[in-house]
């Protein structure tokens, strides 16, 4: 099998690196754009009369900066392979369990502060949705003209990240392959990919965000559960290290 | 790597991209449909509004109020609702007579008002700002609106 093939794997990090940059500054491309006229065509399509509407933006949605909190794991887990690169055995063996178990608390929390905000604001969207007349307009000039073009574009250039991201890996050692975990791990990141896709391609255009909200809300969840698997998992690694501290 | 971890690899790829390129370009969205069963689901879970109390509503003029929920007007009549409480509430209100009801949109700075039939029952979501709900009356002699509790 060979050794672990060092440019390869750079390029997997620098690209799962980027994934997470680029989910995280998604909200500056996204929305922001003027849905005044999507506004009043809607109105009068349901006979309100809206006058002096302004400030009517497309929003920028939730979904794919939630999908940070599922791909940080994987950018934590290789760049915690490459430290081993760098940092003594000894070294990073002790530092390891310790930095995951902070690490996956400190993610749970996050997660779960932005499950709640995301839940909330679900109930909100649906509840002002089905208001009709005056809930709905107010739905409409928040929420109600998600631009799905610019999230497709956004959303193909992750999967393209995440590929080359997993082709590199592979290529940099195949026996990443039998890190099951890692796998697993991968395989959640594209699969949330498409599910995000999917359902921004599912509803009419102005549902999308309440489905966009839907999204984030699951996928904050599959945060915890990795986060609580991860914690689980370090758990081994500071008592063995605690133990040997101890042990001189 | 075996020649079977290479084919299982290739095979998933392949699905991975037909399942994202599929969710992408769905052909079958129906863009004019007005509701989508997961919304219609989601729905049940959503936090109802509460009715907005007598209590909070001062009617001007002051004559528009005929009794407790009753407002009776020929013209025009103003709501105005308190501010207070969290979240969205909403203004059960229904007319003897067709009337043009108009107020501020929750939460922004503009004003919609919309058409609503004798009979028919229409809810005004007011925001924690509270505001004024202008009702017209469009019909002679007099509009007769009852406030409701939304059950």
């Amino acid at each position: 099998m060979g050794e672990l093939r060092k440019p390869f794997f750079v390029i997997a990090l620098i690209a799962i690196g980027l994934v997470v940059l680029v989910e995280l500054g998604s909200s500056l491309f996204i929305g922001g754009q003027d849905a005044r006229e999507a506004l009043l065509t809607q109105a009068a399509k349901r006979g309100i009369q809206a006058t002096n509407a302004s400030d009517i933006q497309q929003p920028p949605g939730r979904g794919i900066p939630y999908l940070a909190l599922i791909d940080v794991i994987a950018f934590y887990t290789v760049a915690l392979m490459g430290a081993s690169l760098i940092v003594p055995k000894k070294l990073h063996g002790r530092l390891q369990g310790l930095l995951t178990l902070i690490g996956s608390i400190v993610l749970i929390i996050v997660s779960l502060i932005l499950l709640i905000i995301a839940f909330i604001e679900l109930l909100i969207m649906v509840g002002l949705f089905f208001a009709f007349p005056f809930g709905t307009i107010a739905y409409l000039a928040i929420w109600g003209f998600f631009p799905r073009g610019d999230a497709a574009i956004i959303l193909s250039l992750l999967m393209f990240l995440k590929l080359v991201f997993a082709g590199f890996l592979i290529l940099a050692q195949p026996r990443f392959l039998q890190n099951k975990g890692l796998v697993a791990l991968i395989a959640t990141s594209l699969v949330a990919n498409i599910v995000v896709a999917f359902l921004h391609g599912l509803v009419p255009i102005i549902l999308v965000s309440i489905v966009d909200d839907l999204a984030a809300v699951i996928f904050a969840i599959v945060a915890i559960i990795w986060a609580v698997i991860l914690l689980i998992g370090s758990i081994p690694a500071v008592v063995k290290s605690v133990r040997v501290s101890v042990g001189g | 790597m075996s020649k079977r971890t290479r084919n299982l690899l290739i095979i998933a790829l392949v699905l991975f991209l037909c399942c994202f390129g599929g969710s992408i370009g769905n052909p079958f969205r129906d863009e004019d449909s007005e509701s989508h069963p997961i919304v219609d689901f989601l729905d049940k879970f959503a936090s109802k509004a509460t009715a907005v109390p007598d209590s909070a509503i001062q009617a001007a003029p002051a004559s528009c109020r005929t009794g407790p929920n009753q407002f009776q007007f020929t013209g025009t009549c103003t709501l105005n609702v308190a501010s207070g409480g969290t979240g969205l509430r909403n203004l059960v209100l229904t007319s003897n007579k067709d009337m043009n009801v108009s107020s501020r949109v929750p939460r922004k700075d503009f004003t919609v008002s919309s058409d609503v039939r004798a009979g028919n029952q229409v809810k005004v979501a007011i925001d924690e700002r509270g505001g004024a709900v202008d009702l017209t009356c469009a019909a002679l002699p007099t509009c007769v609106v009852t406030r409701g509790d939304g059950s």
